[in-house]
């Protein structure tokens, strides 16, 4: 975590002189293994909360603003997740994971109202502008996918103690949406200099949505500086981490074709080495990549907007990595040596290129020198069901604690759809790793249990995990049959389950370094349960099949009730219909058999 | 309506009518199988077809090959190096292999125990998880270190791994690729399977470190012989003899065709002409296949899963190489990679009799299920008859021959009078019976795989002795106070039958085959009767009976197994694998063949030749004077 | 056949077996079981006579099916499958539309103060100018009522919205010739005359009269024209609207009438700096707003209440990019993709004031525009103003801007051009109102023939509120024609209709028809029905049976 803050409390720093000038963006890039870059975007603007409430906007968007004052939002976050971060590789997330959301959408909220139903109104009200202004679907988050939070969410914002009093959290997540070039259109629009100048004129949808892990996060919180009028923020940033053996393909031939023979990176070293025969070793050695390349564009000066002291660009690399750049630009360098910022001048274009460092022959480079390398994260989480069938399943999450000495205590969030019906008493805590540990690690248990089509299932779990240790945490559920009309077109696909949330608390020990002092979040990935799907094509069918049963069973109790059974020579007369004619049949064979037996005897 | 069932009463009372089932069951029998000849005709059998549209076989550019075919090699070599070494240096090799390739790796430790004979090995798979993707879906890439047959899987395995790099590359997979490497293929993947879904037993099998989401389908790749091929040949069977959807082998058939130019085979039909006989030894072996219900390749253990799964086989000398296979499953994952549901659109139950001919569950299914009725049949038929007394028994014949006019006309009065049953005995005997056959199913399971031979010989033998054992048995204790009359037969018989048609009829719905061979070979059960008089036509019978007993027919199978099947082996040894499988099956997969035999086939046949070696006293005379005092 | 079924006929031959032993003619029981099972029988025998219980028994069974049936099925049904309609007041609705209850044509009251003149000379003024307003030919129905204010004491401060219905107040003061001139800032026609050309008592014409009333009709010429307008396009039928304007008014009035603004209680104005460029990035809009605009808002507040937001936006290029815009280019000017120009939630109607900073100007080929701004019907007006030297746009640049935004805002509004701005806009308040008394009737009307039309479709309960608050309201406004607060009520009865008419379980409502229900239910009902009814006919036939037995005994 420490390189990380290394240039993320300076940004804190500057950015608390930045409000002066209003907005404040900078691109950090980071170089990841297995080729990754992450690049994290940020962009921050203010107004003064008087100028707000006259509803004059210069840098906040009008759009969002008007909505905000409509449902009175005094905090508003809103998350569009793709992927997964692949934290085993590539470490610590971006912003402590404060900034992103379980795949999807994810949108939680600080409504100013009296009772509860007005929050409901308004949050009702609230996501149905969101999901018009971002082409999302966002109108869906309706009760059954909304949830109070309890202990995970905690505001950002400075709140006079008068809201605060009547402030609603409510959060929603929709996990089944997939984030899409049509999110990042209006995400853009948002930002005063658009698509045009600055930084945001290197984002393009094509290769932000190609990435493999990407997440774009909006911030609305007021901030109160001690010395200032207070001023409500807004903070836009996307984080993605692209493929830079991917992204680097041009846009007009996108295909990996194999590479022909002599392009292919051979370790030569292998025994039966050839020229028909290659072991590949693209893989150890990283690549070379440029800015323009990475991103299908150049980025286009700076945004006139900003403050001019505050470099647009800065890359996380050692000072061993070289790094060339176009002309004009000055660097600064960082005194931890892991870090160095740019600054461009404000019309010309910029670009950015980091050779390949061969890895062997003379002044050989060790990844060390390539590339910073990943702190490990507080927490690794993961989940997956358990079970098979179509009646009931369980869920397994797996959280280990890599740190050797310290403990982490964090809140575990669930949001089940309420056709989940989970049993409580089977929510067991497994843990590994560590011998003699005999006390329970969940220490808090919220518990909201869910009511059919009317709201989901909320649990959250405050648990602390010893050092070095691994925690199985299970419990079981049970899969209700929907009605007919509640399957979604593709029902055979199955119903996606949000991810769990995860708040690590900042841990109150004295010493503890500053990654651990802050709050920082985590998110699992996204769950597919399959329900018991009727088949869709013959609701008449089974209709009049069943009423056809409900007749007969009627008929033959009717019959059986109101007929009267006597003797079959006593019933009327024989002759009458077809049955009749059999039975008179059947007798006078009868009759011709016996007579033949008599003539045997 | 009572009109109707008045009618129905005479026609109950009607001696002939009484006649008929015999003649009614035998001709289910007869429809029956004349029903299943009848598939493949063409007005029976339909062509096949894609029904699931987001699969869109074939639609899409393959373009592995290439540079790829230089990394394949050198993936061979590195194969071959690892042939001799232990599976942990295997592992531990390909692990490497797969770090470098950047994807997530997990292990898995397996022990099991069977037939005296313990099996363990260790799995080592990889997770590519898909770019922009979480792990929701996933699709398994099978490539078992040894096949089936024990052969070296040395191109298969070098193939997947050079495939998972290249699959590496695209950025359009929606879902995770894993690929599971085995050290076998027989309990490799089950036990793989049954941890991925946490349905296993944690002493022998350990759980998996790393998972991705639900199973969409697992394609395995088993190619040990070197050199081009010709067809590719599609191996399907699951254990218990349930089936991947039809849509997954119509793809896969239809981009090897269409696409790829190279022919595909089922069933080691490397031949086919599209014509009858062809297709009906495709259906008889298929249904062999079936009915036996073991795991006909690594992807087997898949299916009770509800994983749709194939195997890959190429075979023959052809002109294709590993990248024209590579690309087959290149083009079918990308067909899975479609799939925005799990697959539920075409058939899971069908009968394949060419590669572009199948029969539905809907026209197959009454053919067992008329075998099944032909017991079921004969069973309420002797209910009715044992209902009342006997006139025309033989052994009534012989006495009433000196029988003045007056005795013939009481018997004539007798005919038809309703006769109290006599359920204990019938029914003990049954239940009895069905108890007996919880020991052969425990012995063969647990014994240890050298003594298998032996204790099967003893066994048939026993076996042999049986039923006369328990007809004489019977005979001793009944005859005292009263002897045991041919209604006892019947009785035990019919509920003997009874039991088999349910069982029969309830199982031709989950594994249609075994129903059905199992019901063949227990149709002279519903003709068997008390022979007292004629002593010929009683051995006759019980011969029949004998040459038609499960021990006869596993003999036999082992025999033919051990002449026709690959490799030549002597009987014993045949007799020996076939009782080790069987017993391998019950324990790993849960196949329950066994039980089918000696739970519910074996103790009909028991009841069966008791029924035929009967003895039965002349029971009607005490029973008319009690009726008529 | 199952067992239980089948063991119940044996019980039930058994019974049999009983009745014929116990029955007069019975043979040998071994014959009988004998010929039972095979033979057919030689003589047949009558059932044995059932016991009345039994006959009451199965009697009763039947009945209780039948009440079942009616009284649990039947109802329940009924009420699962019929559509609930609330029932509409049709007559009076449509009564409304064809504008029978209340024709929104009304007399204005004109007051005439003449502190000069005694009250003799101004009753007989006023008499002669009414009668010369009423002989006028081209101004019928709109009738003009002259009246004297009671109190004509010399005090000139009378504050004309005293009254609110007096639409224009006559001062007539001594002068030595006839002229007349609008007060600028209140609704007042100042009129001097000669005092010679007050006319004599027993006078009948006069040419100061007929001069007062050309004034008078000039002065509400354009209202007249516009009303009419409205009469001629609304539902109600020609015969009782007054036919007035020429055919040239009409369209020019239809012109006007499209581009004016939907009427609302509130509107919501939006201003906007937009720039292609990096700069100007701010604005003095506030300062400029309260110094050029508020009088005007002000001004109209009884009428509209005014929410304002403003914006700045860079980087937003035009949808037309040529040096000089013709008049096509000015409808695709607007860039409708980029330009964050959404209207603002919350109800209110978003009028957007566009102010455009680039050094783009229009081709004068058309009359209405100026070389700088155009207006946008329905939705606002843009202006082009060159690039400010820095980066900010002091407020006397704007002040240009803000005037043309407040002249298009009044023409969105609709008010009428001519006559003082007070007059023009309680001008305004009677137009509006009218508008919307006819704009409400219309869709009452159009929801009763829906409703007619329509048997199947089910009408909600709240579609009988809406209607009853909309035509309550209608009511009210009737009463008071003209004044502000009918404007209010026509406002929420035009609502009202509106929501009653666009009610989604309405329009959701799905045909579902009944021959479809028939379809899948019949294989129940048929089965089922079928025995009933022949239980029923048996059991009926067998009563008239046992009356015509007991006849014959008794």
């Amino acid at each position: 975590m420490r390189s990380f803050l290394s240039y993320i409390i300076p940004l804190f720093l500057l950015s608390c002189q930045v409000f002066a000038s209003d907005y404040y963006e900078q691109l950090n890039l980071k170089p990841l293994p297995h080729s990754a870059l992450l690049a994290s975007f940020d962009f921050r603007s203010n107004t003064s909360l008087s100028q707000f409430e006259a509803q004059n906007f210069r840098y906040f968007p009008r759009s969002l603003g008007q909505i905000l004052q409509h449902v009175g939002t005094r905090e508003l976050h809103l998350r569009f997740s793709l992927g997964r971060w692949d934290a085993a590789s590539w470490g610590a997330r971006p912003w402590d994971g404060t900034k992103e959301g379980g795949t999807g959408v994810e949108l939680w909220a600080w409504l100013e109202a009296d009772t509860d139903e007005e929050a409901d109104h308004k949050w009702l009200t609230l996501t149905n502008a969101l999901s018009g202004l971002f082409c999302a679907s966002l109108n869906f988050i309706d009760g059954t996918r909304t949830t109070r939070p309890v202990m995970s969410f905690i505001s950002e914002g400075d709140h006079p103690n008068s809201t605060l009093a009547n402030m609603h959290l409510l959060h929603g997540i929709l996990p089944r949406e997939v984030v899409c070039t049509e999110n990042l259109t209006p995400f853009l629009k948002l930002l005063p200099c658009k698509g045009k100048a600055g930084i945001s004129s290197l984002l393009d949808g094509h290769k932000l949505f190609d990435a493999s892990w990407q997440s774009m996060a909006i911030d609305i919180r007021p901030v109160c500086p001690s010395d200032q009028e207070c001023v409500l923020e807004i903070e836009q940033t996307i984080d993605m981490v692209l493929d830079i053996e991917r992204s680097k393909r041009p846009r007009d031939n996108p295909i990996p074709r194999p590479p022909p023979g002599h392009d292919l990176k051979c370790n030569s070293s292998k025994p039966y080495h050839a020229g028909d025969t290659c072991f590949p070793a693209d893989s150890i050695e990283g690549q070379e990549w440029a800015l323009d390349q990475v991103f299908g564009k150049t980025m286009k000066g700076t945004c006139p907007l900003t403050d001019p002291d505050v470099p647009p660009v800065c890359i996380q690399a050692p000072d061993s990595r070289d790094v060339y750049t176009s002309a004009g630009v000055t660097e600064l360098k960082t005194p931890s040596g892991l870090s160095r910022c740019y600054k461009v001048p404000s019309d010309s274009e910029f670009s950015l290129v980091l050779p390949r460092m061969s890895h062997e022959g003379e002044n050989a480079k060790t990844n060390a020198d390539e590339m910073v390398e990943p702190e490990t994260p507080l927490l690794y989480a993961e989940r997956s069901f358990t079970g098979h069938g179509q009646e009931r399943g369980g869920v397994q999450s797996i959280l280990t604690n890599p740190s050797p000495d310290t403990e982490v205590e964090f809140i575990y969030m669930e949001t089940l759809p309420w056709f989940m019906r989970i049993y409580l008493h089977t929510l067991k805590t497994r843990i590994e790793g560590i011998s003699g540990f005999n006390e329970d690690v969940v220490k808090e248990i919220y518990y909201r249990p869910a009511l059919d089509r009317a709201r989901g299932t909320q649990l959250e779990l405050r648990m602390r995990i010893p050092p070095a240790s691994t925690v199985f945490l299970t419990y079981d559920f049970e899969k209700s049959i929907l009605r007919y009309t509640e399957y979604p077109p593709d029902a055979n696909r199955g119903f996606d389950v949000a991810a769990s949330v995860i708040t690590i608390l900042p841990s109150t020990a004295p010493n503890a370094p500053p990654a651990r002092r802050k709050t920082s979040n985590l998110r699992t990935t996204s769950l597919l349960l399959s329900l018991p799907t009727p088949d869709f094509s013959m609701p008449y069918n089974v209709i009049i099949f069943t009423s056809t049963a409900v007749a007969v069973a009627f008929g033959g109790l009717y019959n059986i009730l109101v007929r009267r059974f006597v003797a079959a020579d006593e019933g009327p007369a024989v002759a009458g219909g077809l049955k009749g004619k059999i039975i008179a049949g059947v007798s006078k064979l009868a009759a011709m058999f016996k007579g033949a037996k008599g003539k045997v005897e | 309506m009572p009109r109707l069932l008045s009618t129905a009463l005479l026609m109950r009372r009607d001696p002939r009518l009484l006649k008929l089932p015999p003649y009614l069951s035998l001709l289910c029998i007869v429809v029956g199988v004349a029903w299943l000849l009848m598939l493949p005709l063409d007005d029976y059998s339909r062509r096949t077809y894609i029904s699931e549209n987001a699969l869109l076989p074939g639609q899409v550019h393959t373009y592995f090959g290439g540079s790829d075919q230089n990394v394949f090699r050198a993936y061979r070599h590195e194969v071959d190096a690892l042939k001799d070494k232990s599976n942990t240096e295997i592992n531990d090799e390909l692990e490497n292999i797969f770090r470098g390739i950047g994807l997530k790796v997990g292990r898995q430790n397996y022990t099991y125990h069977s037939a005296g004979n313990t099996y363990s090995g260790e799995n080592v798979y990889a997770i590519l998880q898909a770019p922009r993707g979480d792990a929701t879906e996933a699709i398994v890439l099978v490539a078992a270190w040894k096949n089936v047959k024990d052969e070296f899987n040395r191109n298969g395995l070098a193939l997947a791994l050079a495939l998972t790099r290249y699959f590496r590359r695209w950025s359009l997979w929606s879902k995770d690729i894993i690929l599971v490497i085995p050290p076998d293929s027989r309990m490799g993947t089950q036990a793989w399977v049954d941890a991925y879904h946490d349905a296993h037993d944690a002493s022998r099998v350990a759980s998996l470190p790393i998972k991705s989401g639900a199973l969409q389908g697992a394609i395995a790749v088993d190619y040990p012989q070197d050199g081009r091929f010709e067809s590719v040949h599609v191996v399907y069977d699951g254990v218990n003899g349930q089936l991947p959807n039809l849509d997954l082998i119509n793809s896969v058939v239809n981009i090897a065709s269409g696409q790829m130019g190279m022919g595909s085979s089922l069933q080691q039909m490397w031949r086919h002409s599209d014509k009858y006989d062809d297709r009906l030894k495709t259906m008889l072996r298929g249904m062999l296949n079936q009915g036996l219900g073991h795991a006909a390749g690594p992807h087997s253990c898949f299916i009770p899963y509800h994983v749709d799964a194939i195997t890959l086989q190429p075979v023959g000398q052809g002109w294709h190489d590993e990248m024209g296979l590579g690309r087959l499953v290149e083009g079918t994952f990308r067909s899975l990679n479609n799939l925005l549901e799990h697959l539920h659109q075409s058939f899971f139950f069908y009968l394949l009799m060419h590669k572009e001919r199948f029969v539905s569950i809907g026209t197959y299914l009454p053919s067992a299920m008329l075998i099944a009725a032909n017991f079921t049949i004969m069973a309420i038929f002797l209910w009715i008859k044992s209902g009342h007394v006997e006139i025309n028994s033989p052994s009534k014949e012989t006495k009433s021959k000196p029988a003045t006019t007056e005795t013939s006309k009481a018997v004539e009065e007798k005919r038809g009078a309703a006769a109290e049953r006599d359920l204990l005995l019938p029914l003990s005997l049954v239940a009895g019976c069905q108890f007996l056959g919880a020991l052969p199913l425990f012995i063969f399971n647990h014994t240890p795989s050298n003594l298998l031979a032996p204790i099967f010989a003893i066994f048939s033998l026993i076996n042999l002795t049986l039923p006369p054992l328990f007809s004489h048995l019977l005979q001793a204790r009944r005859a005292q106070d009263k002897p045991i009359t041919l209604q006892h037969y019947n009785l035990s018989k019919s509920f003997s039958l009874l039991l088999l048609g349910m069982f029969l009829s309830s199982l031709a719905t989950l594994n249609f085959s075994l129903a059905f061979l199992v019901g063949l070979l227990a149709t002279p059960l519903s003709f068997t009767r008390p022979w007292p008089g004629n002593a010929i036509a009683q051995y006759a019978y019980i011969a029949l009976l004998n040459l038609v007993s499960p021990t006869t027919v596993i003999a036999a199978g082992a025999a033919a197994w051990a002449r026709y099947g690959q490799g030549e082996m002597g009987v014993v040894q045949a007799v020996t694998e076939v009782l080790e499988e069987a017993a391998f099956g019950w324990d790993v997969w849960g196949m329950y063949t066994p039980l089918v035999i000696w739970c519910v086939w074996w103790p009909a046949w028991l009841v069966g030749s008791v029924v035929v070696l009967g003895q039965p006293g002349t029971a009607i005379k005490g029973d008319t004077k009690k009726k008529v005092l | 056949m199952s067992s239980p079924l089948a063991d119940r006929l044996d019980h039930g031959v058994a019974s049999g077996i009983d009745a014929s032993a116990s029955a007069p003619a019975a043979e040998a029981d071994d014959n009988q079981v004998s010929n039972r099972s095979s033979q057919p029988p030689a003589v047949r025998k009558l059932p044995p006579p059932e016991s009345s219980a039994d006959t009451r028994r199965r009697s009763l069974v039947v009945a209780s099916f039948w009440f079942i049936v009616l009284c649990l099925g039947l109802p329940i049904w009924w009420k699962t499958t019929t559509i609930y309609r609330a029932n509409l007041p049709l007559s009076q609705m449509t009564d409304w539309a064809d504008g029978k209850t209340c024709s929104p044509v009304f007399p204005l009251q004109v007051s005439v103060e003449a502190p000069a003149l005694q009250d003799g000379e101004a009753q007989n003024l006023m008499r002669i100018t009414q009668y010369a307003l009423e002989t006028m030919t081209d101004f019928p129905g709109y009738r003009l009522q002259l009246e004297m204010p009671q109190t004509t004491t010399a005090d000139q401060t009378t504050d004309p919205s005293r009254e609110s219905n007096t639409a224009l107040t006559i001062r007539l003061q001594p002068g030595d010739v006839a002229a007349s001139t609008l007060h600028p800032h209140l609704p007042v026609l100042e009129v001097t005359y000669p005092p010679s050309s007050i006319p004599s008592p027993e006078s009948s014409s006069n040419g100061f009269a007929t001069y007062l009333a050309t004034q008078l009709r000039s002065t509400f010429a354009e209202e007249q024209a516009i009303m009419s307008y409205l009469l001629a396009t609304s539902s109600i039928p020609s015969d009782q609207q007054p036919q007035g304007s020429s055919l040239d008014t009409t369209e020019s009035l239809s012109k006007r009438m499209t581009r004016s603004l939907k009427y609302s209680g509130t509107y919501h104005l939006t201003f906007s700096l937009f720039t292609s460029g990096p700069a100007p990035s701010s604005w003095d809009i506030e300062a400029a707003i309260d110094q050029y605009m508020k009088p005007v808002l002000d001004m109209l507040k009884p009428i509209h209440n005014f929410t304002i937001d403003t914006q700045v936006q860079l980087y937003a290029a035009p949808g037309v990019h040529s040096q000089v815009l013709s008049k096509e280019d000015l409808s695709s000017f607007i860039n409708a993709a980029e330009w964050p120009l959404s209207p603002g939630i919350g109800g209110a109607p978003t009028v957007n004031f566009v102010v455009f900073t680039g050094n783009q100007t229009i081709g004068m080929d058309s009359e209405t525009e100026t070389s700088q701004s155009w207006l946008i019907p329905q939705w606002g007006s843009v202006y082009l103003l060159s690039p400010p030297p820095a980066t900010h746009v002091p407020s006397d640049l704007l002040k240009q801007p803000i005037l043309t935004f407040t002249s298009h805002l009044l023409s969105l509004l609709g008010t009428p051009q001519s006559g003082s701005l007070p007059m023009r806009l309680s001008t305004l308040t009677r137009i509006r109102s009218a508008d919307l008394l006819l704009r409400a009737s219309s869709s009452l009307g159009s929801l009763a023939r829906l409703s007619l039309a329509l048997p199947s479709i089910s009408i909600p309960s709240s579609v009988a509120d809406g209607v009853a608050k909309s035509m309550h309201h209608l009511e009210l406004a009737c009463a008071n024609l003209g004044s502000t607060e009918s404007l209010e009520h026509a406002r929420i009865a035009e609502a009202e209709a509106e929501r009653a008419f666009f009610e989604k379980s309405m329009v959701g409502q799905l045909y579902f028809p009944d021959e479809h229900k028939v379809t899948v239910y019949l294989p129940l009902l048929g089965p089922v029905g079928v025995p009933l009814v022949m239980g029923l006919l048996s059991e009926l036939k067998a009563w008239r049976q046992r009356r015509q037995q007991k006849a014959k005994l008794s």
